[in-house]
This record gives C-alpha cells, structure tokens and sequence, in this order.
C-alpha cells in the first residue's frame, strides 16, 4: 500500500519551484518548455516519493528527475539540443537602468553558446552550488568529466568575452576561484 | 521514462548518462584563467542565474501541488 506525500514534502517542493525553473530555463529554448517541464518534474516527484531517501538531497534528486525528462523529451522530439539561437540568455530582458548591464549582455551572449554540457555543469556548479561528485552522480559520468566540463566552459566564455587566458599573462597553477566566488 | 531509476542515492545512482552531445575527451587539457577572468565569469553567471531563480513563479505550480494533495486525500471512487 502507498502512502500520499507528507505536507512537509510538498511544502519542500514548493520552496525548490524557482531553482527547478531556472534551471529547466537553462536546459530548454523556451519558458513554455521549461514550465512543461518542472510541470512533469513535480508530478513525477510526486508519484514516485517514496523512492527519495529521506537523509539524500531532495533538490539534487529533483535535479535528477527534470534533467531525466528533459533528456527523454529530446529522444521523442530527436531536436537539436544546442541553444543556437541563445534563446535561453534571451529569456532574460536586462533593463538597460540596471548597473553593468552592458557586461550581463556580453556574458548572456557569450553563455548561449555553449554546448549545452557545458551550460549544465556551470549551471550545477558554479550557480547551484553542487559539488563536482553530485553534478557528475545527476549527469551519469564521471567527476573527472565533470571537472573538464566547467573548465572547458569558463574557457569558452573567457575566449568568447575577450579575457586573456592565464597562460597568456603568466598565471601559475588553476585555482578554484570560480567555486568559491559562484557558490 | 522508469521513475525507479530516479531514485537519488549516492551509493547507487542510475541517472540517465550523458546524451547531449558527443565528449571526445575527458582529459582536461585546457589553460588555467587568471584570477579575473574566473571572477567575472563566476560573477556573470551568478547574475544571469540570479535573475532567472528571482521572476514570479506562476500560480499553477502551486496549484498542481494543491491538485496531487487532494486526490490522494479523497478516496478513490468506486467504477
């Protein structure tokens, strides 16, 4: 026999709606995609809360989920996945009062043409606050790759944004900067 | 989709792998940033993602919630 989900679940669930979106919003080339998205996400979570361990990360396993249907909506759609269009920066209008939005332009322009791997795991990483060990356990590779990824990712952007790479001006060992700025 | 394999445990994870696009390598090969570099890209992405996580979330996420709470409370009706 099943039991229905605790208040405290659906109340935990609500209070992960933003992060749930954004990140959708990262995965997807439109809002509405997004929204069907976490929308599936949620019932998904919901039929099936009795698989999530209760001492685990909940927002790491709702990660999970979406990410999951999101990969299974590409298989039954076959579409491309690559944001070439940059239609997730696009989602969101700067206002031109906002201080440095010049610098948000460049970066969400620079941003949308990463390869969609490399978006994830900066999104994981560097803006959710994931480690390299349960990024790499949602994505299903190893933590190496994971590592790799958001490296290749800062390096993008830093060529596509015209930043000097550290090879150029001398710099010595990779630091660990961009985890402990982002996170 | 088998939702039994969503289940989030750390000692035994059966995510979905990779299938955005082809990786070649999974050696890291690519040269360090400066200081900079990092903090304006960390800064960059904080922003954009900040700005994503803060709009309005729509009343039908709420709602669905509300949805799925009360049918599992009501009891299922005889066919």
């Amino acid at each position: 026999m099943t039991t229905a989900p605790s208040p405290q679940f659906q109340a935990e669930l609500t209070k992960l709606l933003p992060n749930l979106r954004a990140f959708a919003r990262s995965l997807t080339r439109s809002g509405d995609q997004a929204d069907d998205l976490v929308q599936e996400a949620l019932m998904k979570a919901w039929r099936n809360w009795e698989q999530f361990a209760p001492d685990s990360n909940l927002k790491a396993w709702m990660f999970t989920i979406l990410r999951n249907a999101y990969l299974s909506e590409i298989r039954k759609r076959k579409n491309e996945v690559q944001d070439v269009d940059g239609e997730f920066a696009g989602q969101v209008s700067v206002k031109a009062e906002q201080p440095g939005h010049m610098d948000m332009i460049d970066f969400q322009a620079a941003f949308a043409q990463l390869l969609p791997e490399h978006k994830e795991a900066l999104v994981l990483i560097g803006a959710e606050g994931f480690s390299y060990e349960e990024a790499a356990l949602m994505c299903g590779c190893a933590v190496g790759t994971m590592k790799s990824r958001v490296n290749r990712a800062r390096n993008k952007l830093a060529q596509i944004m015209g930043l000097e790479s550290a090879a150029e001006i001398g710099t010595g060992e990779k630091s660990d900067l961009f985890v402990r700025t982002a996170v | 989709m088998s939702t039994q394999n969503e289940k989030f445990n750390h000692s035994e994870s059966k995510q979905q792998p990779d299938q955005m696009t082809p990786e070649t390598a999974n050696t890291d090969t690519v040269q360090p940033l400066p200081p900079t570099a990092e903090t304006e890209i960390a800064s960059g992405l904080k922003r954009l993602y900040g700005q994503m996580q803060a709009e309005p979330i729509p009343d039908k996420f709420a709602g669905l919630l509300e949805q799925l709470a009360k049918l599992d409370r009501e009891p299922e009706q005889p066919k």
